[in-house]
């Protein structure tokens, strides 16, 4: 699939061609610096944060779903599928995100019917990252600023035009009828590539600290580390690859249905029996279930460790807790 | 380890409840037999012994209970203990009710390995329901010449709390398994014969660990004091299997809540060797 | 003398003359924007506890993990000094597990800006204290553009004023950071977890997000010591302060009353007195 050039203007007019035809969602500006919005023109975009408050994770695994309604007879019912979507702007660690949720959702015999209908519907537009933020580690677990991962076209800012990578069969129809990149081109891309990922300057030995939570379940380092966690939710909930979820159901005059809502397990009933039995009581365990789950579970589970680097929870973490700062605190027991 | 894949896991397909049978004397235990309200749903439905499933109530929500018939019997049987909002609210229906099912779901006993060897079962309390289903299920007369030995020892904490006493006296007559049932205090009751708590049964009744399976089923305390005098027989971690509990949402390996390390309890289990169990972190 | 030596050299010698087991402050957090509470148990641990303007938290709310230790020290400024105020008299604290290490607060700033809620403070000095590090500062007048959106907003018919309450609200996310960080809220069940009868509904509803952060407002009444803790903490940059400083406002209104600042006066509603206004009876 050849990279091709698209210059600004030939990208507002793309995005603005979409809208007419999809819904089509963006970073745009917002008090908290940018978030996702379904936008109605190509001027609403907004590309100069280098990431969104809210992670991406909503266009697969939306923050709340109706599953079903029930009718009369309480037979359940299922909604109608969430139609064509276009996501622009998403950086590449939201997109290894996605790309997560995708495998964890419908890689496996058990097929999440929902997930699945809004991978197959959506298509995914990135923005490589030209500066990092000061939480930004992707580096660190495998990723880039610059990577395809999850995305169905990359795009990289040149200054003038745009360098459009298609990656799927989705990328390759929407970047076809632009002209093909040039060397000239080709070779500013990578050395933009080789100036960001030179500013990430974050390691993380990952396989050590996999061997490192294998043993280190009952180690006192954990008690240690949460003392200051004061249990809220933002950083399961703003993670790009935290997928847990809770069922409920709601009556509303006569009108039955039921939802599908983000939990997390940072939450103190999360883990709760009703008989009151309660596993994860203690804010220690809870906290150890996190990292553990990104940095070992999931690799278990799917093959691959599940942080991306965003650095989301270090940024939004209200007692000022680094995710960096806690794996180089765990290694450094061993 | 049959993972049935449904098309939409999430939808449950509808149950009418045909009877309603009270266990025990607090009158907190129910068992619900179910009927399949769509035939083709019913053809569909095929679970082994060990497997649980959601019952859902349209409005109130959905738990997990393990199935309490085995497959040959022509209702779904579910006992139900009144713990919280869903089971409440499910204890209030009476029969003719509809109410939505959505499973198999887990893994089961191990029937494959279990095969020519002698089978020790051992349960107390309210947790003897997919134990039921295996019993059931191991003496049909079409299964039963596969496996040799069948002991079972179920305790309750008094008669009155003793689930499936019909089945219960049924088996006691029958030369086709050795059936020890005790009970905490017998209260001057003159049934069950025997008082005692399960371990403590267990090891007079010391059933052989040469060649053996044991399945164990209860609640943690019973498996704290059980564990060791299974060791004492002789059971190796890969001879005693356990069913454990979780806190469940989706049944299917995907919200989160059950899970024990990189396990979750809805798909890797609920069915664990103590050998997997000594793998995994202590979380539960 | 530099603050932080002072901080530092006093819980040094809290420590070692074991007057306390552990003294609570703050310290920096490489790579995070807000500086992380320390919990200073030895000398090495001392030595790096600080306080400045990017402490953005209360730090009154980890007192209650140690409430079984015989006495903690903890660097207090004039909000948390009126939180740890509320707890005593809510019976959450005693006053002599406490060592209060007074210091003067000229307000969080967030990225380069001062926080809303510093910005309008009343009460940038410890209201009590054992000991002051360093001296009082000048209480700085309340920003008037703040006083004046304020009052702008209050001016707004009530339709307006629910469009723009809804815009912000439905935002929420429900992490409960606002809840998790407030030193007021330490229920052992919060009327969001109740399940037996269930209260609020948990999806991202409208309706129920409202009904979380009104209801969450009201618990406050009489109590909130408008620190900011909350909106610092919310992730998605509500306006969560909105609620509280109307509930605060009405309370001093009607029952003259300012909490956490008088140790002597018990919270305003848990008092009656007979010249309390009543002209909601007809």
């Amino acid at each position: 699939m050849n990279p091709r050039i698209i210059t600004k203007d030939e990208l507002n007019r793309l995005i603005d061609q979409l809208i007419n035809t999809t819904k089509v969602y963006a970073p745009v500006r917002d008090k908290t610096g940018a978030r996702w919005a379904k936008i109605s023109s190509s001027t609403e975009v907004y590309l100069e944060e280098v990431n969104t408050r809210d992670p991406a994770k909503g266009f697969f695994f939306p923050r709340c779903e109706l599953l079903l309604k029930f009718d009369q007879q309480g037979c359940p019912v299922e909604p109608e599928p969430p139609g064509a979507t276009v996501v622009f702007g998403i950086r590449p660690c939201d997109a290894r995100g996605l790309e997560f949720i995708k495998k964890f959702y419908t890689g496996q015999d058990r097929n999440d019917p929902y997930v699945r209908a809004r991978v197959e519907q959506t298509v995914l537009i990135g923005v490589a990252c030209s500066q990092p933020a000061p939480t930004c580690f992707c580096l660190a677990v495998g990723g880039s600023p610059h990577s395809q991962t999850g995305l169905d076209l990359l795009l990289i800012d040149l200054g003038n035009a745009y360098l459009a990578q298609p990656v799927s069969e989705k990328g390759e129809e929407l970047s076809r009828t632009y002209p093909e990149a040039d060397e000239r081109s080709l070779k500013l891309a990578s050395e933009l590539r080789e100036k960001v990922e030179a500013e990430i300057r974050t390691r993380i030995d990952t396989e050590r600290l996999l061997a490192i939570l294998k043993d280190g379940f009952n180690s006192a380092v954990w008690a240690e580390l949460s003392k200051r966690c004061v249990n809220c939710g933002i950083c399961t909930l703003l993670c790009p690859t935290c997928h847990c979820f809770d069922i409920t159901d709601e009556s509303v005059r006569g009108k039955v249905a039921r939802y599908r809502v983000w939990d997390s397990c940072q939450f103190p009933f999360y883990s709760r029996h009703a008989s009151g039995h309660n596993p994860r009581f203690s804010p220690s365990s809870r906290f150890r279930n996190r990292v553990m789950d990104k940095f070992y579970y999931t690799v278990e589970q799917v093959g691959e460790i599940s942080c991306v680097g965003c650095g989301r929870c270090s940024a939004n973490c209200p007692a000022g807790i680094n995710i960096c700062q806690t794996v180089q605190e765990i290694m450094e027991t061993k | 380890m049959s993972n049935v894949s449904r098309q939409n896991p999430y939808k449950p397909v509808m149950m009418r409840i045909e009877q309603v049978i009270i266990e025990n004397d607090a009158r907190d235990l129910k068992t619900f037999d179910l009927s399949f309200v769509n035939e083709y749903e019913r053809a569909q439905f095929k679970f082994i012994p060990g497997q649980f499933a959601f019952l859902s109530i349209a409005g109130v929500g959905e738990a997990p209970f393990g199935i309490a018939s085995a497959p040959h019997e022509p209702l779904i049987k579910f006992t139900v203990k009144r713990v919280g909002v869903f089971t409440t609210a499910l204890h209030e229906l009476e029969p003719r009710a509809v109410i939505g099912m959505r499973g198999p779901w887990g893994n089961s006993y191990p029937f494959g390995l279990m095969e020519n060897k002698d089978v020790v079962i051992v349960s107390g309390g309210f947790s003897f329901t997919t134990l039921r289903a295996t019993i059931c299920h191991l003496l049909h007369p079409e299964n039963r010449s596969r496996y040799r030995r069948i002991t079972v020892i179920y305790g309750a904490r008094s008669p009155g709390e003793l689930l499936y006493k019909k089945e219960l006296q049924g088996w006691e007559k029958d030369p086709n398994l050795n059936l020890v049932i005790c009970v905490d205090r017998l209260n001057g009751a003159d049934w069950p014969a025997r008082e005692g708590l399960v371990p403590n049964v267990l090891k007079e009744v010391a059933p052989d660990s040469n060649n053996a399976i044991a399945l164990v089923c209860g609640p943690p305390i019973m498996l704290k004091y059980t564990q060791p005098v299974l060791k004492d027989l002789g059971f190796k971690p890969d001879q005693i299997f356990l069913s454990l509990e979780n806190r469940m949402k989706c049944g299917i390996g995907k919200c989160g809540h059950c899970s024990i390390g990189p396990k979750y309890v809805c798909l890797d289990g609920p069915v664990f060797s103590y050998a997997q169990l000594l793998d995994l972190p202590p979380d539960y | 003398m530099n603050p932080d030596d002072l901080l530092r050299s006093r819980a040094k010698e809290l420590l070692n003359s074991k007057q306390v087991r552990v003294v609570l402050g703050w310290t920096a957090s490489p790579g995070s924007p807000v500086s992380t509470p320390l919990f200073a148990r030895t000398e090495e641990d001392a030595d790096r506890l600080k306080v400045d303007e990017t402490c953005s938290l209360n730090l009154a709310n980890y007192l209650l993990r140690f409430k079984d230790e015989e006495r903690v020290a903890i660097v207090a400024r004039g909000c948390e000094s009126r939180s740890i105020v509320v707890l005593i008299q809510e019976n959450q604290l005693r006053r002599e597990q406490v060592y209060i290490l007074g210091k003067g607060c000229t307000g969080v700033f967030v990225q380069g800006v001062k926080s809303p809620s510093c910005a309008q403070c009343r009460y940038p000095n410890p209201v009590i204290y054992d000991e002051m590090l360093g001296d009082p500062v000048e209480p700085a007048e309340p920003d008037p553009a703040l006083t004046q959106a304020d009052a702008e907003f209050d001016r707004l018919s009530q339709n307006e004023r629910w469009e723009i309450v809804s815009a912000d609200i439905s935002r929420c996310i429900r992490c409960y950071a606002c809840r998790q960080v407030c030193p007021n809220c330490y229920c052992p069940v919060c009327f969001v977890d109740a399940s037996n009868p269930q209260l609020v509904g948990k999806t991202h509803n409208l309706s129920d997000n409202m009904l979380f952060h009104i209801i969450r407002a009201l618990h406050m009444a009489g109590r909130c010591v408008e620190c900011g803790a909350c909106h610092r903490a919310c992730p998605m940059g509500i306006d969560l302060m909105r609620f509280n400083r109307r509930v605060c406002r009405i309370v001093q209104e009607k029952f003259n009353a300012v909490s956490g600042v008088d140790l002597n006066y018990p919270p305003a509603l848990t008092r009656f007195a007979p010249d309390d206004p009543q002209e909601f009876i007809k």
